[in-house]
């Protein structure tokens, strides 16, 4: 016999699991402290990645001014302007990451829970009936 | 309207009924425009213009992810760079792997905006994405897509603009050289620089005041930030004397201001008159509700009554009896 309740339920998990399932499980898989960190862990290496080519392109532009300027220049100064605007970039890069890991993870819990709630009434329709299926 | 509405109900019904085939196709013909152009902009590798080539790139667009045509675009624009001279193609690679880590990293699904971009910078209609992305999109990061759509056009415009000069290698030139002539060319681009300001402020202004909870806020964000388009962009051709033409630009912000409308009819479509505002309470709070219903026509369900010959057989003598005449009547 066809449970018209059950499987309204069952077509709406469904649903979410076409639409946003490949989205919401691998991040409610994780803690929040852990889905989060792990972006910006991986993030930390793409800034840095990003910034290093930054400054490839910026020193292949001004290879002549460099090399005319390299036994002049006070290289101190000039190192430690580099690492400041890579801390800067960073920081910046990982908060924008924070908030939007942040805002990711509590989207993806809030789906979860009306996907969970679809699920206890499917497995209570199932209890109901005495484990019929 | 009643007609407009109708044609709207029948659209999205069909939409609905052939979404899955409708969906690989329309990746498909993305798929198409966007590497035939591709092919006729750059087009400096011979090898892989072949038109079977492309289309069947294109086709099996149609089954892989959507991105896929973003993977697909960006290899052949390397490949035919590469052709061109390897300094252009290595800035290019350099650009699209710091877009790819900084930000399609995060949100692949709409990596395919940097697709759209270009070909609207193609199609001289590029005001028209910050009105559509504004209006469709509930977070306003995708405008980076947008961004990086718009960096991609002009590094390819400009490499295509000195294709002769970049081509060319005299003794003195060495790679590097023409590394540093691409990137100077491409990071020197002020038309960039103020075109993709616009963009993104536009698109920003857009998003802004279609989330506001007043009357008409989709045509208000629409107009504002046709508006915006259109002054921003003459403030910025004169002072920087970019030269760009005003009837392009006027048109481009007409046509966007046409799409933003098509879209409000087809996903914001309320009917104002018939608003509605409701108070209530519960234990912790007090609720004001503005209740705006949506304009909606059931589509009419035609039925259709054959009438054929085979079905209505009637005798001479019932014919008579229903006509009320003599039976003689009938011969002729």
């Amino acid at each position: 016999m066809i449970h018209n309740e059950r499987v309204r339920h069952m077509v709406q998990l469904q649903a979410f699991n076409d639409r946003k399932g490949n989205e919401c499980f691998p991040i409610v898989r994780y803690f929040r402290g852990d889905y989060v960190g792990l972006h910006m862990l991986s993030s930390f290496v793409s800034a840095t990645v990003c910034y290093g080519i930054g400054l490839l392109m910026w020193g292949i532009c001004n290879m002549e001014m460099l090399m005319t300027s390299i036994h002049t220049m006070d290289l101190r100064q000039f190192a430690t302007r580099i690492v400041l605007r890579y801390v800067i970039f960073v920081v910046l890069y990982l908060i924008a990451v924070y908030i939007y890991a942040q805002i990711k993870y509590t989207r993806a819990k809030k789906e979860m829970k009306s996907y969970n709630r679809h699920l206890k009434r499917v497995i209570a329709g199932y209890e109901r009936d005495g484990g019929e299926a | 309207m009643t007609t407009l509405l109708e044609i709207k109900e029948q659209i999205r019904g069909f939409c609905s009924r052939y979404e899955i085939y409708l969906y690989p196709v329309v990746k498909s013909i993305l798929a198409i425009i966007t590497f035939f152009m591709i092919r006729s902009r750059l087009g400096f590798m011979t090898r892989i213009n072949s038109v079977t080539l492309l289309l069947v790139l294109a086709l099996s667009c149609a089954l892989l992810p959507v991105n896929m045509i973003v993977v697909f675009a960006a290899l052949l624009v390397l490949l035919h760079l590469y052709s061109l001279s390897l300094a252009a193609c290595a800035v290019c690679f350099l650009v699209m792997l710091v877009m790819f880590l900084l930000y399609f990293r995060f949100l692949p699904k709409k990596s395919y905006y940097a697709v759209l971009m270009p070909l609207a910078f193609v199609f001289h209609i590029p005001y028209v994405m910050p009105v559509a992305l504004g209006l469709l999109n509930e977070s306003p990061v995708s405008i980076l897509a947008m961004v990086c759509g718009g960096v991609i056009y002009y590094l390819l415009a400009g490499i295509t603009a000195n294709a002769t000069g970049i081509a060319e290698m005299t003794e003195d030139d060495s790679v590097i050289t023409k590394f540093s002539d691409v990137l100077n060319q491409f990071l020197g681009n002020r038309e960039m620089i103020a075109m993709l300001a616009i963009l993104v402020l536009a698109a920003l202004v857009v998003w802004f005041l279609r989330r506001l909870a007043v009357d008409h806020a989709w045509l208000i964000a629409i107009s504002t930030g046709c508006l915006l388009q259109l002054v921003l962009t003459l403030i910025c051709d004169l002072q920087l004397k970019l030269g760009a033409s005003m009837l392009s630009v006027i048109l481009g912000v007409i046509v966007s201001a046409l799409v933003g409308l098509v879209l409000q009819f087809f996903f914001f479509n309320l009917d104002y008159t018939r608003t509605e505002r409701v108070q209530f309470e519960d234990d912790e709070y007090y609720y004001y509700v503005k209740a705006v219903p949506k304009i909606y026509v059931s589509g009419t369900d035609k039925k259709v009554q054959k009438f054929s010959g085979e079905d209505a057989q009637i005798s001479r003598k019932e014919l008579a009896q229903e006509m009320d005449i003599d039976e003689d009547l009938l011969d002729f």
